[in-house]
């Protein structure tokens, strides 16, 4: 399957007032490079998969991430133990933001296909990533799911604006 | 897997406070190692050891890594000569560390070391399958799989703690699998709450093969099915296989299937 690109409806604003942030700490929020969000907003409590501290880490050595969780509550991991590959849910706010970003994304999911790989499996991959550019006017919606080995391919040649 | 050259001596956590001379001792245990002198690195370690156990407290707990570097380096020596021994001297090496490690769990030298050691030790040598009253009791993922037993897929629940600094390491400094200070940097899961299992049959396979159901247990009837007269006679009669002879066997008649499993 090749990679989606739809426009976005995401208002941050909302979002993170929903999950208890204060406008000031949303000021300071959106000055970072890329937001991750838990894997379920409705939530009492905010859960992450168990990797997304891999790839929290893999892309603060060059972009500045901030972690989204309930304010007030408690947060906590979850694993579903498939073999496939399940990206966590980023906002990129900016376009050389997100150009930068799906290099690293892309890295860390074939070093996990790779590790899959060498168990004998061929894992898919499932990620949506919402690219917010104030200055372009670009607020896109980027989804794919499909065999991680095509990842790369599929987003070394997607431009945005 | 780990080559043998692989597994090397330690350093004591403690070295900062060991006097000159045993550091000289330790030095010299080392150098004799590297150059393949181990029966004089053994000697060395032994008497380091001996004289760190009757030091301060702190040095004393953490003499258990200089008896592991004895045994370790012993090992090695016997490894051409005397498995059966070399085989002990290891285990004996993995029990030291563990005795090391009490002090910190997370020591970086002292746990990769007893990984790498548990790790070639199961693919060099094997683990034991103990006949006990006739049966012969398997709790080896590597013969499951090579049985093709379905595997497990679990969904779980749990809280993260960094091994370093005892925070959620979603919002720590610390990497997992790097090294601060001689410590490793680990997730360490608590609260683990199991919401799901699932048995997986193929072609879908697991994210991991390290967990899974066991075999029932064999009877000597399998071994004499598995094996000629005289080599299952052989087996019955020492009361050990090996798992990595059991994966062997079972490739060779490719068996498998739910008559290998318990009901």
């Amino acid at each position: 399957m090749s990679v989606n690109v739809t426009e976005s409806s995401l208002d941050l604003n909302t979002l993170l007032s929903k999950l208890g942030y204060q406008p000031d700490q949303i000021g300071s929020l959106l000055g970072a490079d890329v937001l991750m969000f838990p894997k379920d907003l409705e939530s009492a409590e905010s859960s992450f998969d168990d990797k997304s501290v891999s790839i929290k880490k893999t892309i603060e050595k060059q972009l500045r991430i901030e972690v989204l969780t309930k304010q007030g509550a408690k947060s906590h991991y979850e694993a579903q133990r498939a073999a496939d590959i399940l990206v966590p849910a980023l906002v990129f706010l900016g376009v050389q933001t997100f150009d930068i970003g799906k290099g690293i994304i892309t890295s860390w999911v074939y070093d996990r296909y790779l590790q899959l790989r060498n168990r004998g499996l061929t894992p898919s991959v499932a990620l949506k990533f919402v690219v917010i550019d104030k200055k372009k006017g670009i607020r896109k919606e980027v989804s794919y799911e499909g065999p991680a080995e095509q990842l790369q391919d599929t987003l070394k040649n997607l431009k945005l604006d | 897997m780990p080559r043998l050259s692989s597994l090397r001596p330690v350093r004591p956590r403690t070295i900062t406070v060991l006097s000159p001379e045993q550091r000289e001792i330790l030095e010299k245990g080392l150098s004799n190692e590297e150059n393949g002198h181990l029966g004089k690195a053994a000697s060395l370690f032994q008497s380091l050891y001996e004289q760190m156990q009757s030091a301060n407290s702190e040095v004393s707990q953490d003499s258990a890594c200089m008896k592991a570097n004895a045994d370790l380096v012993l090992a090695r020596l016997e490894i051409t000569r005397n498995r059966d021994e070399a085989e002990k001297l290891f285990r004996s090496t993995i029990s030291a560390l563990e005795v090391a490690l009490k002090i910190d769990p997370y020591w970086a030298d002292y746990f990769n070391l007893r990984g790498k050691i548990v790790a070639y030790l199961h693919t060099d040598f094997g683990c034991k399958i103990v006949r006990n009253r006739g049966v012969w009791e398997i709790k080896c993922i590597d013969v499951s799989n090579a049985l093709r037993i379905p595997g497990i897929s679990r969904s779980e629940t749990f809280d993260l703690e960094c091994s370093i600094c005892k925070k959620d390491p979603m919002f720590c400094p610390h990497v997992s699998g790097e090294v601060y200070d001689g410590r490793l940097a680990l997730g360490i899961v608590r609260h683990l709450e199991i919401k799901e299992l699932s048995i997986i049959t193929p072609p879908h396979v697991p994210e991991e093969r390290t967990i899974g159901i066991w075999p029932r247990p064999l009877t000597d009837g399998d071994i004499r099915k598995l094996y000629s007269e005289k080599t299952a006679r052989q087996i019955i009669d020492s009361g050990v296989i090996r798992c990595k002879d059991l994966v062997r066997i079972i490739r060779k008649n490719n068996l498998g299937g739910v008559e290998w499993v318990q009901h």
